[in-house]
């Protein structure tokens, strides 16, 4: 096996040596309930090496590294290069030499906000030695990868051998997925809790419908002309951005024509789920498929480089018609209409289905949301979301 | 606001509006139904009158590791310990999922959420804890009579 060495920057957004935040340092006097000291250090020591004696024999080495410094720096926080001169200084001070180590992993604990230091970090950490294997970072919210750093460093402090726990902790960094595809997963969370803003009530509503407790006169009332196909303009913004073109034959206004997104849905800049797609996603198996389905559900199809709403679209057709109910008179032949609103489609293995209701194509929707997801997601991971 | 008698109580905790709104109509003609946008507020609200706490697990949609549902979970674990409370949550986090069962979650549902499946469940879970208190009162009063 390869000689290998682990770098552990710790809690880079905790208050040096304070109580129940700073993983490095000694909180032995301290008894909270959120108590993070894992290293056991004296808090103004800037560094520890396991073993304590490393020599050209070693096989393993454990350099943790006290990473309270982005703390309470001005922006831009935990600044990469500072960290890359912290690892630098703590090899110097240690008479370490890395070409003694075939593989270098770094791990480190930054915020969860610094989304800058997630880009960035890994870029200039690599370029420390030609044997960083790997940058990853890693979280107190992920107890599973927390929980094996402990284990490792309740034996490295002790002065125990930690050849297995050194060895379960590089396995499972090593397989996690990397800080952009973590980003990726981040974003596609987000993306999910704002698809639900935007229909879970509508669903709740027909639902209600269905079971007789809410009236479909009542729903509809003081609701804009144009409330539901401003939902899906609003999700198709979401998914392809500035790439939506409005189809030929579809006029802001009409009956049936197309409606434009909420405006300010999104900060400006923002990415859409196409975008994290072609960044993060797009090298990998299956997303193509998956990606035409959620677009497919959706009622988009894509033109070029653009996507247009398929005003035909079963999805378009549904809004369409709960926004022509808005304002008019309501018989009892349009909530059969709404409820026996269904149709055919064809999933991305090519199966036909029958969709039956809107609830069912939510759940089919955010399935296929999730799936374009878990293509991101660890096997096993420090899930950081 | 005054809980009805008859009718089983439940408080809805999420940070959709929209979706309490629509919540409350799909539930109130079954159930007395109160409702709360935040973890304050929930407490603010909560009462014993409370038969059983609908909860999502994140009530802030910018900081996706918003786990205050949670919070508010061990919260009303401590002060009303009988109280069943189902948490539900967009997201398919199996961690989260077995966080809440072990701090005392009596269910945890996906959103979407099917509203019959849920009438079903809120009425279940209701009279199980009705049953379970009634067991015990008269558990006690069987116990004056034992010699």
């Amino acid at each position: 096996m390869s000689k290998r060495m682990l770098i552990i920057i710790t809690r880079m957004y905790a208050e040096r040596g304070k109580c129940g935040e700073d993983e490095f340092c000694d909180n032995e006097h301290y008894s909270t309930e959120s108590d993070h000291s894992v290293w056991h250090q004296d808090c103004n020591k800037k560094h520890a090496v396991f073993p304590q004696q490393v020599d050209q024999n070693t096989e393993q080495a454990v350099v943790v590294i006290h990473g309270y410094k982005g703390y309470k720096e001005r922006y831009p926080k935990g600044n990469p290069q500072k960290v890359v001169c912290s690892i630098k200084q703590a090899i110097k001070d240690s008479n370490l030499e890395l070409c003694n180590f075939e593989e270098i992993g770094i791990l480190c604990h930054p915020d969860p906000y610094w989304n800058n230091f997630y880009q960035t970090f890994p870029i200039a950490g690599k370029k420390i030695h030609n044997n960083i294997a790997w940058v990853k970072s890693y979280s107190s919210r992920g107890p599973n990868g927390l929980c094996l750093i402990r284990n490792l460093a309740n034996k490295a402090i002790s002065n125990q051998s930690f050849s297995d726990e050194f060895d379960k902790v590089w396995n499972f960094f090593a397989q996690m997925p990397s800080t952009e595809m973590s980003e990726a997963i981040r974003w596609l969370s987000a993306l999910k809790h704002r698809i639900a803003r935007l229909f879970l009530s509508i669903d709740i509503d027909l639902q209600g419908i269905q079971e007789d407790d809410v009236n479909l006169k009542q729903l509809l009332e003081n609701k804009d002309h144009v409330y539901y196909r401003q939902k899906l303009a609003d999700l198709h913004y979401l998914l392809v951005g500035d790439r939506v073109k409005e189809p030929a034959c579809g006029t802001e206004v009409a009956p049936c024509g197309y409606v434009k997104k909420t405006e300010g849905l999104q900060p400006e800049n923002s990415k859409a789920l196409y975008d994290v797609i072609e960044e993060k996603l797009e090298s990998e198996s299956n997303t193509t498929e998956r990606w035409n389905r959620v677009i497919q559900l959706a009622g988009l199809t894509k033109c070029d480089d653009n996507f247009t709403p398929d005003l035909n679209s079963p999805i378009f057709r549904f809004m369409c018609l709960l926004d022509c109910k808005i304002g008019k008179q309501i018989k009892c032949q349009d909530v059969k209409d709404l409820l026996n609103f269904s149709w055919h489609d064809r999933d991305q293995k090519g199966i036909w289905g029958k969709i039956n209701s809107f609830h069912d194509w939510f759940e089919e929707l955010d399935r296929s949301i999730d799936e374009l997801r878990e293509i991101a997601m660890p096997n096993k991971g420090d899930r950081q979301i | 606001m005054e809980n009805k008698p008859g009718k089983g109580t439940v408080l809805i905790v999420d940070d959709i509006e929209d979706y309490l709104h629509s919540l409350r109509n799909a539930l109130e003609r079954e159930f007395e139904v109160l409702t709360a946008i935040s973890m304050d507020e929930a407490k603010r609200v909560m009462n014993e009158k409370v038969d059983l706490v609908l909860l999502d697990i994140r009530l802030d949609e910018d900081d996706p590791q918003n786990k205050d549902g949670i919070s508010l979970l061990k919260w009303c674990k401590e002060r009303y310990s009988s109280k069943p409370v189902v948490m539900m949550s967009a997201y398919r986090d199996f961690d989260m999922a077995v966080d809440a069962l072990n701090l005392g979650a009596s269910y945890f549902l996906r959103k979407p959420i099917n509203i019959s499946e849920l009438k079903a469940l809120l009425k279940n879970l209701i009279e199980q804890t009705r049953l379970s208190e009634e067991n015990i009162l008269l558990k006690r009063r069987l116990s004056k009579y034992e010699w």
